[in-house]
């Protein structure tokens, strides 16, 4: 298997990067998107909820598969009103128009997520915020803002995983991820090595995602 | 298990008939991608159609065998009939010198040559690898295109696509520029009324192949003999071209130009 990987190193490596690029990104881009969703979810109060709500069930219930189909050749349909928008540039490259769908996809599961672990902070935690006189931004923001990522870290480091690996999708869209290179290097070859060796790819990229993970977990630990 | 005891019997009533079907007539099964049109392709109401289709039939009919077709997807073709899923491949398929390293070819039963198509708003009128400097180039994975690509157009950015049709669909939308592949098929889908593209330049044939052949397991030569000779047999009385005619309305069997021909030459 060795050889298949020293054959197309360059291949491997440049997947390997595209691979770890657009988790990163997608995992920060959707963690600043699910944060307002998961809070408007845990408040579950006028339109703010009622959006939030609308937009969970709307991307939680679409396959990314599906979604990645839209985002890609939906927008290639609109080619040319995107275009007189000045758009175009975004959705041509299929890099982004990848990324928007993993993005989407991901705030929709780590704002439930956020929801679960704000709506699991005891009442007494409330009280003694209100006992002090703080102020409901200082509140969220020194207290239960810490607490909640705390308790949703080992939530969130489980769908960081599943995104991880859900990036490989991404090769139906003509992306070089490190699918896009295994299946260029299978029809290249016929070996079917090739996705074993894609697999190997994977699993150290999780194995370095998991120890970043329990870092952040063990410097939190104190906070849940 | 023995909530499971209610079901084992259709089930082995269901393959008492599957098994009895065979001592019938010999069946022959035939695997083809089903996404490639005008030789292999799906139609709305779900049955496969096409010029491969035909010929399969008409092989089988020599042959006095039942065809039962199944389609699978382009990348994993090979390794599915190496796997036994089926064992006899009618899918256009080019005959190439590494793809007969994992299976046997049939002699070929047509030139699939191949030509570019571009946006029509690009205004090119040759092919070459310096009137298309910087251009996007698209074509399906695993096609001889890719090789031609790789080698004569080193410089070009290019996009491979699952299936031919997605290729054909962002050259549409305007993320590539040009599409490589089968004259035949991109032509099938020009004539479906798109007029976004056009041809440029001449078409021709990767060095190396000999035409599109119908392949089987390395193992399989006597299955090879048997086939060989029914498309002979179906070339000679006429059956082959009955079907051509149907699809194409010239010749596809004499031998196109040689890419090295065009851009060495």
């Amino acid at each position: 298997m060795l050889d298949l990987w020293f054959d197309y190193k360059d291949l491997w490596l440049s997947g390997l990067k595209v691979t770890a690029s657009l988790t990163l990104l997608a995992i920060l881009l959707g963690f600043v998107l699910a944060l307002p969703i998961g809070v408007a979810r845990a408040r579950n109060r006028g339109l703010s909820g009622v959006l939030a709500y609308g937009y969970v069930i709307f991307f939680r219930g679409m396959p990314l598969l599906v979604l990645l189909f839209l985002v890609y050749y939906g927008a290639g349909e609109f080619s040319r009103d995107l275009r007189s928008l000045g758009l175009w540039w975004f959705f041509r490259d299929a890099y982004y128009c990848g990324l928007l769908a993993l993005v989407l996809n991901t705030a929709a599961y780590q704002a439930e997520i956020i929801r679960g672990s704000l709506n699991g902070i005891p009442s007494s935690i409330r009280e003694a915020n209100a006992a002090l006189n703080l102020t409901r931004w200082t509140a969220f923001r020194r207290v239960l803002f810490p607490i909640a990522i705390a308790r949703a870290l080992p939530g969130l480091g489980n769908e960081f995983i599943l995104l991880l690996k859900a990036t490989s999708l991404l090769a139906i869209i003509t992306i070089f991820d490190l699918m896009g290179q295994a299946r260029f290097i299978f029809s290249e070859t016929f070996d079917l090595r090739a996705y074993y060796v894609a697999a190997l790819h994977y699993l150290v990229l999780v194995l370095v995602l998991e120890w970043l993970l329990r870092r952040i977990e063990r410097r939190n630990a104190w906070a849940a | 298990m023995t909530a499971f005891a209610p079901f084992k019997l259709p089930c082995a009533v269901f393959l008492t008939a599957s098994l009895a079907l065979p001592a019938a007539a010999e069946t022959l099964r035939i695997g083809t991608e089903g996404a490639y049109a005008p030789f292999n392709f799906v139609t709305e109401d779900g049955s496969l159609k096409g010029f491969d289709v035909d010929i399969g039939n008409a092989l089988c009919m020599q042959m006095q065998v039942e065809c039962e077709w199944s389609t699978h997807e382009w990348g994993g073709i090979i390794p599915a009939l190496n796997a036994k899923k089926f064992d006899v491949m009618v899918a256009s398929m080019a005959i190439t010198e590494k793809r007969q390293e994992k299976v046997r070819f049939s002699s070929p039963y047509y030139f699939n040559a191949m030509r570019f198509a571009a946006l029509k708003e690009l205004e090119l009128d040759t092919a070459t690898p310096a009137s298309l400097e910087g251009m996007v180039i698209g074509t399906q994975s695993g096609s001889v295109a890719v090789t031609v690509l790789q080698e004569y157009f080193p410089e070009n950015e290019i996009k491979l696509y699952p299936k031919l049709g997605e290729a054909l669909l962002d050259m549409e939308s305007g993320r590539l520029d040009l599409v490589l592949e089968s004259k035949f098929s991109i032509g099938d889908w020009m004539a479906d009324g798109t007029d976004c593209c056009a041809f440029v330049g001449e078409d021709f044939l990767m060095d190396g192949t000999i035409g599109a052949g119908i392949a089987m397991r390395l193992e399989d030569e006597k299955l090879q003999t048997r086939i060989d000779d029914a498309l002979a047999a179906i070339i000679a009385n006429g059956t082959y071209d009955d079907i051509r005619a149907k699809y194409f309305g010239f010749d596809i069997r004499s031998q196109p130009r040689m890419v090295s021909d065009l851009f060495e030459g």
